[in-house]
């Protein structure tokens, strides 16, 4: 027993992260690999799996479906961001500051985020509703005009991106509140006596001080709006058509409704170096910031 | 005399030959001690037959084990065992609609055209004849029958009597014209005149009757599609006219939920979908007052080529490979007799057999102009509701974007030249 306690302190370094690499490694590492050797293959689930080498590779850079959804999957997660961020950004500048009632209005606002994705999305889809939802209802009652919001190719993502910032600004609220509530208050008071306006301060201390906590919160959100899936399949399946089909979506009806597990490894292997290549990207630009 | 004797001669004749033929009658509990196993999917047939099942083995000594599971697993285990060919399944549920080109491609099939014709095997009460006719086609493979239906589905056209009334139509459209003709007299600012499927793939099913009643089809005689045949083009174009001008905002959008939605709270006149969703429009808790009370049931209006609904069938199959065939024959004449699919019905599951729907403590429960429609839709139905090839989903898919094409006012032909071209190479690509 004394021989096996000396070898654990000889070893420490090794074996006390040992679990956590084993979790990484059975949970991260064997599915990528499993999924990049399916990308070789044209598997058919229920039937052939044969060996072709980078031909699925091949067919995806000439698919107009697959370049559809990197467009979409770009156009929803670069006009939900921003937006997202700007929220946060108000809505963590409101929350810094005390107003009655404003513990129970942090809980409210955290809501949209603690509940079960694919039951948003489902209350969200009967609310979209061109005849019987709620919100051209309320349109009417306010004198606009009735919009057909995923009903109609143009509008599918701009409507999901509503539904995708009305969940996840709180969010960044969340991450930069925090920060906020960590820049010293000795820094607006120096200001105030130095005759800085409060957009003046908001301008120049806030930001700045805050700045490497946005980058976090860009990074998080960005990574998780690339893979969105769930609002998007529930709410619209990615139609009307392909309108609103992310790779993500085309990705998972490939394999779990068209049954091609080969094919669908490879869009995803597609999808996994975009938001790689994107979490580098933002991550180079906190390494400056 | 002599003529006495002949007499004599040939009644013994045929006295004998009854004696004989009797010896070789059916005979239930030919198969007795034997044990077969009967995979089912998680649906409101399999929960009339567990119960049932007792009665079966009581009559013939046949064990059963009926293997349950929910749809998804429920295919991918039947695939495993019937591809493997797994001698100890005897028998399972199938849609042919969904699976029956890849069964029958694959040879996995057990056709029972010999059964059927050994009065040994089969018993004389099984009357085929007796199951409505787009029912039992839908197992009738040009090789031979490979199984026999238990339930069928159709579409019908729910409409309003009281708008009807209002806008001086007497009875539902007969033609596809009317059709169009009605819609627009129907049409007001808050009710749409006509609302059907428009979702992509989900749409399919129900556009696939308008193919059918023009005359189109989904494949040619060469096998490869049909889509953009000039049937499927006309039949698109009507599709798209009726629902541009008298359809629901958004129809691109529409799948069963918002179509029977729209109609229970009175915001379509009419609206063609799948019979089976009739307790909507009966239930005070989805239906106002005005659509309960004045829902109204018709077949398909007809089309150049008349009215040709598709029908969605399940039905029972014996496996290839079974070690016991002759006794999930059994099974199968048993569950789907007269007399079981009559208590099926009145279990509230929609028997393929057309005996059992005269059934008056049946047509007591339905109103007996959806009773009628359902069963000329039945007897006409079209087996194929889905393409007749193994990517069922991916063919559907691809469809379902000409259809959102001409939805939104694109060019018709164009997508549905694409759409065929896209058949085509899933169908090359699946069989590579």
């Amino acid at each position: 027993m004394k021989s096996f306690s000396a070898f654990v302190d000889k070893n420490a370094r090794f074996i006390f992260p040992l679990p956590a690499v084993l979790a990484i490694l059975v949970l991260i590492v064997a599915p990528v690999v499993t999924n990049f050797v399916l990308s070789l293959y044209d598997y058919f689930v229920g039937g052939r799996a044969v060996y072709i080498g980078l031909e699925n590779y091949q067919r995806a850079f000439g698919d107009a479906r697959v370049w559809n959804g990197v467009r979409n999957t770009f156009y929803f997660t670069f006009t939900a961001v921003p937006l997202q961020l700007v929220l946060g950004i108000a809505i963590a500048t409101l929350f810094n500051r005390d107003f009655p009632g404003k513990g129970i209005a942090r809980t409210v606002i955290l809501l949209p985020m603690v509940a079960t994705p694919v039951a948003i999305a489902l209350i969200w889809a009967l609310m979209f509703n061109p005849s019987l939802g709620v919100l051209n209802y309320f349109l009417e009652s306010l004198g606009l005009p009735r919009s057909l919001w995923v009903a109609q190719s143009n509008l599918a993502i701009p409507s999901l991106v509503l539904v995708d910032t009305w969940q996840w600004s709180p969010m960044i609220a969340l991450i930069l509140l925090a920060a906020m509530q960590s820049v010293p208050a000795e820094h607006y008071e120096a200001a105030r006596i130095d005759g800085a306006s409060g957009w003046q301060s908001f301008w120049h201390i806030t930001i700045p001080s805050i700045r490497s906590a946005i980058v976090v919160a860009l990074i998080l959100r960005a990574v998780d709006a690339l893979k969105t899936f769930d609002i998007i399949y529930v709410i619209t399946e990615g139609g009307p058509g392909i309108a609103s089909e992310t790779l993500n979506v085309l990705a998972f009806k490939t394999g779990f409704q068209f049954f091609h597990a080969g094919y669908a490894a490879t869009l995803l292997i597609f999808l996994m170096f975009t938001v790689l290549g994107i979490a580098i990207l933002l991550n180079v630009i906190r390494r400056r910031v | 005399m002599l003529r006495a004797t002949l007499r004599m001669a040939i009644l013994a004749a045929v006295a004998l030959g009854l004696a004989t033929a009797s010896a070789q009658d059916f005979d239930w509990r030919r198969f007795e001690g034997t044990s077969i196993r009967f995979m089912m999917n998680q649906h409101p047939f399999t929960n009339w037959l567990q119960p049932n099942v007792q009665e079966f083995e009581a009559l013939t000594g046949i064990n059963v084990t009926l293997e349950v599971f929910p749809e998804d697993q429920f295919r991918q285990r039947r695939i495993l065992e019937v591809s493997s060919a797994a001698p100890t399944l005897d028998g399972y549920m199938v849609m042919p609609g969904q699976v029956g080109a890849q069964y029958l491609g694959a040879g996995w099939m057990r056709y029972l055209d010999d059964f059927v014709a050994d009065p040994t095997l089969t018993n004389p009460d099984l009357d085929l004849e007796d199951f409505f006719g787009g029912a039992l086609g839908t197992f009738q493979a040009p090789d031979g029958l490979f199984g026999l239906p238990l339930q069928i589905e159709s579409s019908v056209l729910f409409y309003r009597a009281d708008l009807f009334e209002a806008a001086g139509l007497s009875g539902p459209p007969e033609t596809m014209d009317e059709l169009m003709a009605y819609a627009a007299a129907l049409e007001t600012d808050t009710v749409a005149g006509f609302a059907m499927r428009g979702r992509g793939a989900a749409a399919t099913s129900q556009t696939v009757n308008l193919l059918y009643s023009f005359g189109g089809s989904w494949m040619d005689d060469a096998g490869n599609s049909a889509l953009a045949s000039p049937e499927s083009i006309a039949a698109h174009e009507f599709y798209a006219e009726l629902m541009r001008n008298y359809g629901p905002p958004g129809p691109a959008n529409l799948h069963w939920a918002e179509v029977t939605s729209l109609y229970a709270q009175g915001q379509a006149a009419m609206i063609f979908d799948a019979n089976v969703f009739r307790p909507i429009m009966e239930d005070p808790a989805q239906s106002i007052d005005v659509v309960r009370e004045n829902t109204r049931y018709a077949p398909l209006p007809a089309g150049p080529a008349g009215s040709v609904p598709g029908v969605l069938v399940w039905g029972l199959s014996v496996n290839h490979a079974s070690q016991n065939p002759e006794a999930a024959w059994y099974f199968i004449q048993w569950a789907l007799s007269k007399e079981s699919q009559e208590s099926l019905l009145l279990f509230g599951v929609p028997a393929a057999r057309a005996s059992s729907w005269e059934n008056e403590e049946f047509q007591a429960t339905a109103p007996a102009d959806w009773i009628e429609a359902s069963q000329v839709s039945f007897e006409r139905g079209q087996p194929d509701w889905n393409p007749p090839v193994i990517p069922v989903a991916e063919v559907r898919d691809a469809y379902g974007q000409a259809i959102v094409a001409a939805l939104e006012g694109r060019d018709i032909a164009a997508a549905l030249q694409r759409a065929a071209t896209e058949v085509d190479q899933i169908v090359e690509r699946s069989e590579r």
